[in-house]
């Protein structure tokens, strides 16, 4: 990989901190007093279904909304009242908002235009940040004559070049192809890691979430369901609509008996029990469901009597490119989602119409309250 | 499906239409060169008397500048005070908007007569009939919709996201809107101010009421002469109106559209 | 949309437009106050008398009356004549579409007083129709083309058909042409998919159109006077005359009041009628 000249755009990070922060839209309530501290340097993103209150978030801590009530600090900073065009953000829209009357040249240059740099410097400056995001070759092409990943490089450029302590992404990369956009990820997280910059991604996009950040912040309906590494995000879900959003999950509905010790007994309403370790904020006995990831899931040939902790007929079997998934009708209100993807062998075994036991490690599943009905929010 | 046929009289009728929209306009060219003394047709013989008739009168030439002096005055303060009312309107929600907007575009359907006569006797209770200033303020009224329109067609295409760009970019107001919004808002502004100029040049029934003796613009001046005279005069001098309309269209055009700025 | 809560800003940057407009307002205003007013300048006293004069003058209802008809009758034509050539406009795809658009519009941008000159040089007593009906043979001396209501109903349809055109066309480009396929896929008729379908869809845009279109033909005051000469005395005509010719204020500000009025009764009659009409 080729050495970035960084210096261009690096200016290091300082923290963001977000303090019961609300915003409310003629009677909408967008944002519900939030609260989130971002270390300097930091990655975060914010990850949620669209309308959770992700874009209005990022807009006040850039300035473009005044929020109704809590503070926001940058750099320690209390910036409830300073407008946006003296608060050291760098911004990138979905939309790009390119200048359309300014050439990739002036777009990238107007930061600096607007903090009165002399021309020289703007000149030093522009041609090193176009270097960083390859765009050297093109300084006076108009946004119209630019492609989809040539316009998010300018945008980005054109945040970068003012040297941000903050560097926020409204859904950057949401308008790219597949392909052109994991490039991109890629390439904006070297740029994000060697400018030092504090950065906060927006997306619904649970897989560029994963990949990009330090930590996740999950949202629903204007609050934060859950912060964490996207490893805790993943494994370890606060609850239903965190385990749904992010990733495929199964979720099965059993009731636990009253807890020995640190064991408990979980029952289907199938009739199928097994023990397992109790979680320690959990009443008993309590209707739960079980957590499990498809990949947690062992299928094995059903022998004869029962083994595992459910048993069922594979429905159907999806292929979906790198992973092939068993849909395992077992008796409970939904089919058990398997994945095969790391056992060749299976896959070629499995056929539709078998019957299989289904196992998993008691580290891999997580027991939840269940949720009654209706207050399982999904958006 | 639709049958051919019925389609082919759908065009002819459209042709039609055509014909009926423009013959008026196209007659008056070839009267304003006859030799003949009334409005007829086909004109009789060639001249350009009618022009020189028109250019020797100092009544015209007078009228003429104050015409062009007043659309001039209305059309700048329109475009600023239609930038400013479009800016608020098409970018920001609040209470009232539509009332507003419907109360601007009010000079637009309000029966002329009782327009003209309203402004008359309100300016003549300010002091301000058949003087300069009224007739200006009445020309600001009338062209101000159309500023609000193309000025608002130009805004609703700028994304809002654009200013916002701008702002975290270290943009304060005033920059932004110079560097930014004013390059971009140019092809609706140019094409606001030619509306606005046409229409206030072209302006009758409420100049009528509010010009007199030694204040006069052209549309009445053409009005009082023809009361009087029968001559292809006032075809000539339809020429030249149509021919300035002619360069207008086609600029308003070529900056954005007759069609976007008209719906 | 965006709703920052700087409300000083919006007030600032509407300020001088509303200003503009409150001299329209103001002036209407002082046109309703001075229709009950005996005399003005003069006289201050408040009375009904100028509304009475209007009812008991033949003369004045006649004008109303012929006000109202050429109204009614060129909104009827525009409606007719603009319908299809807005249909053409949005529906037909053809080269010509354009420079059809255009031709519709520019007329707008023509004055008035072009127009009607034109007018006279096609209908007067030597203009193109009677040489081309005389060299036809058709007739052998001039025809009276000008000088009645149908001339002026000419003139005034060729003003204003522009607006019906556009007011119907802004409708009809939004009517989704999926929806009118559907309908023929389950079962219409191309004839019973327009008279079910675009046809009420679009009647909002003949509505405002209409609305337009009576209310500038009812306050139009040069084409009744040049193609009517004196034969078609609509209200515009009897208010320029007791303005400016008799000077009386207060009757002339309540032709205004009640010329007013009538757009406005026509406009509430449109919307009441077709909001019951798409309800259905
Ligand atoms: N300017 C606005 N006016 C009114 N409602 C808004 C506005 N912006 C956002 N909202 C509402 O606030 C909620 C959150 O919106 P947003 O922050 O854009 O969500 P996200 O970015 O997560 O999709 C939504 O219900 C949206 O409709
Ligand atoms: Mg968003």
């Amino acid at each position: 990989m080729q050495r970035l000249n960084i210096e261009a755009v690096a200016a290091g990070g300082v923290a963001v901190e977000i303090d019961g922060v609300g915003k409310r839209y003629q009677g909408v309530e967008a944002v519900r007093a939030i609260s989130l501290s971002i270390v300097p340097g930091e990655f975060v993103s914010l990850l949620g279904p669209s309308g959770c209150g992700k874009t209005t978030t990022l807009r006040m801590i850039a300035g473009l909304e005044v929020p109704d009530s809590g503070t926001i600090r940058i750099g320690g900073a209390v910036v409830n009242s300073t407008p946006p065009w003296s608060r050291g953000i760098g911004m990138v829209f979905q939309s790009y908002a390119l200048f359309p009357h300014m050439t990739v040249f002036e777009n990238i240059a107007f930061g600096l235009k607007m903090r009165g740099e002399p021309a020289q410097n703007i000149k030093t400056a522009v041609d090193e940040a176009m270097a960083l995001v390859h765009l050297s070759e093109l300084p006076d092409r108009l946004p119209s004559q630019l492609s989809g990943g040539q316009r998010q490089r300018v945008a980005l450029a054109r945040a970068l070049v003012i040297k941000p302590r903050v560097l926020l992404l409204d859904e950057p990369l949401g308008a790219l192809d597949r392909k052109l956009r994991e490039q991109m990820q890629v390439e904006l997280k070297l740029i994000q890691r060697q400018a030092g910059v504090t950065t906060v991604l927006v997306t619904h996009d649970q897989e560029e979430a994963l990949t990009l950040s330090d930590r996740i912040v999950v949202m629903s309906s204007g609050e934060i369901v859950q912060i964490g590494s996207p490893s805790d995000i993943y494994n370890r879900p606060a609850n239903q609509f965190v385990a749904d959003f992010v990733g495929m999950s199964n979720l099965m509905r059993a009731r636990t008996s009253s807890a020995d010790g640190d064991r408990v007994s979980v029952s289907f309403p199938n009739g199928r029990s097994y023990v397992t370790k109790a979680e320690g904020n959990l009443a008993h006995p309590s209707d739960v469901d079980v957590f499990v990831r498809p990949e947690s899931v062992k299928l094995a040939p059903n022998a004869g009597s029962p083994s595992g902790k459910l048993s069922g007929t594979v429905e159907h079997i999806v292929y979906a490119g790198a992973s092939t998934y068993a849909h395992v009708s077992v008796g409970l209100a939904k089919p058990v989602v398997a994945s095969l993807s790391q056992k060749p062998q299976d896959s070629n075994a499995i056929r539709i119409g078998d019957e299989l036991s289904l196992d998993w490690d008691e580290t891999d599943a997580l027991l939840m309250p269940a949720l009654e009905a209706g207050a399982r929010r999904t958006s | 499906m639709r049958s051919r046929a019925r389609l082919r009289y759908l065009d002819a009728f459209v042709a039609a239409i055509v014909v009926f929209l423009l013959a008026p306009i196209v007659v008056v060219l070839p009267s304003a060169f006859s030799s003949d003394v009334a409005l007829s047709f086909p004109p009789q013989g060639f001249s350009t008397r009618w022009f020189e008739n028109l250019l020797s009168r100092g009544e015209f030439l007078s009228a003429a500048r104050l015409s062009i002096t007043v659309a001039f005055l209305a059309t700048a303060i329109s475009l600023i005070v239609g930038l400013f009312a479009a800016y608020a309107l098409f970018r920001f929600d609040f209470w009232g908007r539509s009332a507003l907007e419907a109360l601007f575009m009010t000079p637009l359907v309000f029966p002329a007569i009782a327009l003209a006569l309203s402004l008359a006797m309100v300016m003549s209770t300010a002091g301000l009939l058949r003087d300069f200033w009224g007739l200006l303020i009445a020309h600001v009224l009338i062209t101000m919709p159309y500023a609000i329109r193309t000025i608002g067609a130009s805004l609703r295409e700028i994304s809002v996201a654009i200013e916002d760009a701008a702002l975290t970019l270290g943009a304060r107001p005033a920059q932004l809107f110079w560097y930014v919004m004013l390059p971009l808002l140019r092809p609706g502004i140019a094409a606001g101010a030619i509306f606005s100029f046409i229409i206030s040049m072209d302006e009758f029934t409420v100049s009528l009421f509010l010009t007199g003796p030694g204040l006069t613009t052209l549309p009445i001046e053409i009005f009082n002469y023809a009361e009087f005279n029968s001559d292809p005069t006032i075809a000539s001098i339809s020429v030249i109106l149509i021919l300035i309309s002619c360069i207008a269209v086609a600029t308003i055009e070529r900056l954005m559209g007759l069609r976007r700025v008209l719906s | 949309m965006r709703t920052v809560r700087s409300k000083l800003l919006i007030a600032l940057l509407l300020a001088p437009a509303v200003l503009i407009s409150m001299v329209m307002i103001a002036a209407i205003a002082t046109t309703l106050g001075i229709s009950f007013l005996r005399q003005f300048p003069g006289d201050l006293q408040v009375t009904l008398a100028n509304y009475i004069a209007f009812l008991s003058q033949p003369f004045l209802l006649k004008a109303a009356y012929q006000t109202m008809a050429l109204g009614l009758v060129v909104t009827a034509i525009c409606v007719v004549l603009g319908y299809p050539v807005a249909w053409f406009l949005v529906k037909r795809d053809t080269r010509f579409r354009n420079a059809v658009f255009l031709i519709v519009l520019a007329p707008l941008l023509v004055s008035i007083v072009v127009r009607t000159v034109g007018w006279i040089i096609i209908l007067g007593n030597e203009g193109l129709v009677n040489a081309l009906l005389m060299s036809l043979g058709v007739i052998d001396s001039s025809l009276q083309l000008m000088r009645s209501f149908w001339t002026v109903v000419v003139g005034l349809v060729h003003v204003l058909l522009p607006f019906m055109i556009l007011s119907i066309a802004s409708v009809l480009s939004k009517i989704d042409d999926d929806v009118i396929e559907a309908a023929m896929l389950l079962g219409a008729r191309p004839a019973t998919a327009f008279l079910k379908i675009t046809l009420p869809m679009s009647m909002q845009g003949v509505a405002a159109g209409s609305i337009i279109v009576f209310a500038l033909t009812i306050g139009t005051y040069l084409t009744p006077i040049w193609l009517g000469r004196g034969n078609v005395n609509v209200l515009a005509v009897s208010i320029h005359e007791q303005a400016l010719i008799s000077v009386e204020w207060p009757a002339a500000a309540t032709s205004a009041v009640l010329l007013t009025i009538m757009a406005l009764v026509f406009m509430a009659i449109f919307l009441a009628s077709i909001r019951r009409m798409t309800r259905r």
